[in-house]
């Protein structure tokens, strides 16, 4: 059973991203979510196969302490992804390292083939002009502070912008093994299809999987808004006991379909050519849906074999 | 976000699609009507409805429904016809959080109110009560009530969403002015809080998603042109169809899957429903 875990220190803000990302709270909700006090473990299956055990340890100094070092096999073993976050306005810096390497030096010792991504978090809280320069510093110490391993990808991120969805999902595109099959197969039906865009959500996250555009030179944050909107729906389907099964908008301009793909999957496929009909879509992604899972090993529910 | 207290009365005009007009006038707290110009006494004159706000947070509720008291006195005198609502405002506090609380207060208040409208003269007087708070659905919704008891001929708009849900055998259908997601007219069947929510809560879909990818090119502004339309359909079994009837004005249907077999005819009787909606409006083009 694959373990992803989620560390930090206390206030960095692990809390109130996971339940943003996972838990289905919108960002203002999170506002009185106050310290985690003792472990927090959510368990939740995640692309089918992967079961992802979301470890939410306190940050709190002493308690961490004692946490890490007398449970630190139980916590470290079989672990596949260490997301690491840091609060970019901390004043403990020398605090913040020495939890950090930690750390690293318990995966080292139990789970030394684990990725480990690094996020410098509540970046909001920095003035745009200063946003790349401080990012770059703060990733370089956190990189020459990693001994024994190497850090897979380091991102910025903040809960009141795009960039903490755009962070999630990158980290689950770097762990899907087969990534250029489900990206040509999108082309593929894209072709077949005469649409502009074709996306493959994580069905209870909306994070991305992989998407195909045609049409050159449209801005990848509105993917991120996307998966807010969506998701923003799905909480109000939640509270009448429903969910979404399908969506279908359309102006006189585009026409946008989100269908439900796979057991975890949704597709979004965008046509800006009045001609074709909701039904040729229907059918082509009916098609798509077969077509992996024919291709067992490539079918986004059977990602990540254990 | 805070805003500062209202000094003197303010007025903000308030447009629902092309045809309707409602102006809504903001007096400060504790204005006493003695101190009232002879503008300020015209539009209370001429004013369709009186929505009374009291703070359900801040107790003890006597000052509030005593000042009521004095403003309904005032007001029904120079204006006998004058529709009065309260809002029992910011039920969002942690301390109104089961539904027996809110009742609870609810009964208080309207108990209190009643036992000083009979010393008052006001024995026979209408009064509404909604439970509110800007945290949900509930403030929009109580306001589209208001908004229905004033607006001319809503009944007529009425009959025609009557007629329409029963032709195309919908479980509901609501007609929203997009920018505030205040309902103008649903049929006559109950509404039920969640179907209201749920609807308006695809506005901001319908809108989100066509700002995305509905403008042809950045420069353009958001428009939503009679093209515009949606169809969302919910794992019970439900579905949600969203049509575009004016320039801010759509109409929402609630409809089951088994009746959604012949969209083409839904949309005949739609365009059918846009026909006499542009009938009523033109017969009562004024502004209240």
């Amino acid at each position: 059973m694959k373990k992803l875990l989620l560390m930090g220190r206390s206030g960095a803000g692990k809390t109130s991203m996971h339940s943003i990302i996972f838990a289905n709270y919108a960002a203002k909700e999170t506002m009185n979510i106050g310290f985690t006090v003792g472990v927090s473990e959510s368990k939740f299956r995640f692309m089918g196969s992967l079961t992802l055990n979301l470890w939410d340890c306190p940050g709190q100094d002493r308690l961490m302490k004692h946490f890490m070092s007398s449970q630190k096999d139980t916590i470290f073993k079989n672990v596949e992804v260490l997301i690491y976050v840091f609060d970019v306005e901390s004043e403990q810096l020398e605090d913040d390292m020495a939890d950090y390497k930690t750390c690293v030096q318990n995966l080292v010792n139990y789970s030394k083939n684990a990725n480990i991504f690094v996020l410098i978090h509540k970046m909001d809280k920095i003035a745009d002009t200063e946003k790349a320069k401080v990012f770059e510093k703060k990733k370089k110490e956190i990189a020459e502070n990693t001994i024994g391993m190497t850090i897979k990808e380091c991102f910025g991120t903040s809960i009141w912008d795009d960039t903490l969805y755009k962070a999630w999902s990158q980290i689950v595109q770097l762990m899907i093994p087969n990534m250029s099959f489900i990206k040509d197969t999108l082309k593929q039906f894209s072709t077949v299809s005469d649409c502009d865009e074709v996306v493959l959500f994580e069905k209870s996250t909306f994070l991305i999987i992989a998407y195909h555009e045609n049409l050159v030179n449209k801005d990848i944050v509105k993917y991120e808004r996307l998966s807010t909107i969506v998701k923003q729906f799905k909480l109000s389907c939640n509270k009448i006991g429903t969910s979404i099964q399908s969506m279908l908008i359309k102006n006189s301009n585009f026409m946008g379909f989100i269908e439900e793909f796979t057991n975890n999957t949704y597709i979004m496929v965008v046509v800006s050519d009045p001609k074709i009909q909701t039904a040729a879509i229907e059918l082509n992604i009916d098609y798509a849906r077969r077509y992996f899972q024919k291709n067992d090993q490539y079918d986004p529910d059977n990602i990540i074999k254990t | 976000m805070m805003l500062d207290p209202t000094l003197k009365v303010e007025t903000i005009t308030k447009s629902f699609g092309s045809y309707v007009q409602i102006n809504i006038h903001d007096f400060p707290g504790g204005f006493d009507f003695k101190d009232a110009n002879p503008p300020e006494i015209t539009i209370l004159e001429n004013c369709g409805a009186m929505i009374y706000i009291i703070d359900v947070q801040a107790e003890p509720y006597s000052d509030a429904i005593s000042y009521l008291i004095s403003c309904m006195k005032f007001l029904l005198k120079i204006n006998p016809k004058i529709i009065c609502k309260v809002f029992l405002h910011k039920t969002d506090a942690e301390a109104f959080i089961g539904e027996d609380r809110k009742t609870d207060t609810l009964k208080q208040i309207k108990d209190s109110i009643q036992s000083e409208l009979e010393p008052a003269g006001l024995k026979n007087v209408q009064l509404d009560y909604h439970l509110t708070t800007v945290y949900d659905h509930t403030l929009i919704e109580s306001f589209s009530k208001v908004v229905q008891k004033i607006i001319p001929n809503v009944s007529y708009i009425v009959g025609l969403l009557d007629s329409l849900i029963t032709n195309c055998k919908m479980e509901k259908a609501f007609l929203f002015e997009m920018i505030s997601k205040t309902y103008l007219a649903s049929d006559s069947t109950p509404v039920e809080a969640q179907n209201y929510a749920i609807c308006s809560d695809m506005i901001d879909v319908v809108i989100d998603v066509t700002y995305l990818y509905g403008l042809k090119n950045s420069k353009e502004s958001l428009n939503f042109d009679e093209k515009t339309e949606s169809v969302i359909k919910l794992a019970n079994s439900t579905i949600l169809y969203y049509k575009q009837i004016e320039k801010y004005l759509a109409l929402i249907c609630i409809i089951k899957d088994s009746n959604f077999d012949r969209p083409f005819l839904i949309d005949y009787n739609i365009d059918i429903f846009k026909q006499g909606l542009n009938e009523v409006f033109k017969v009562s083009k004024k502004k209240v």
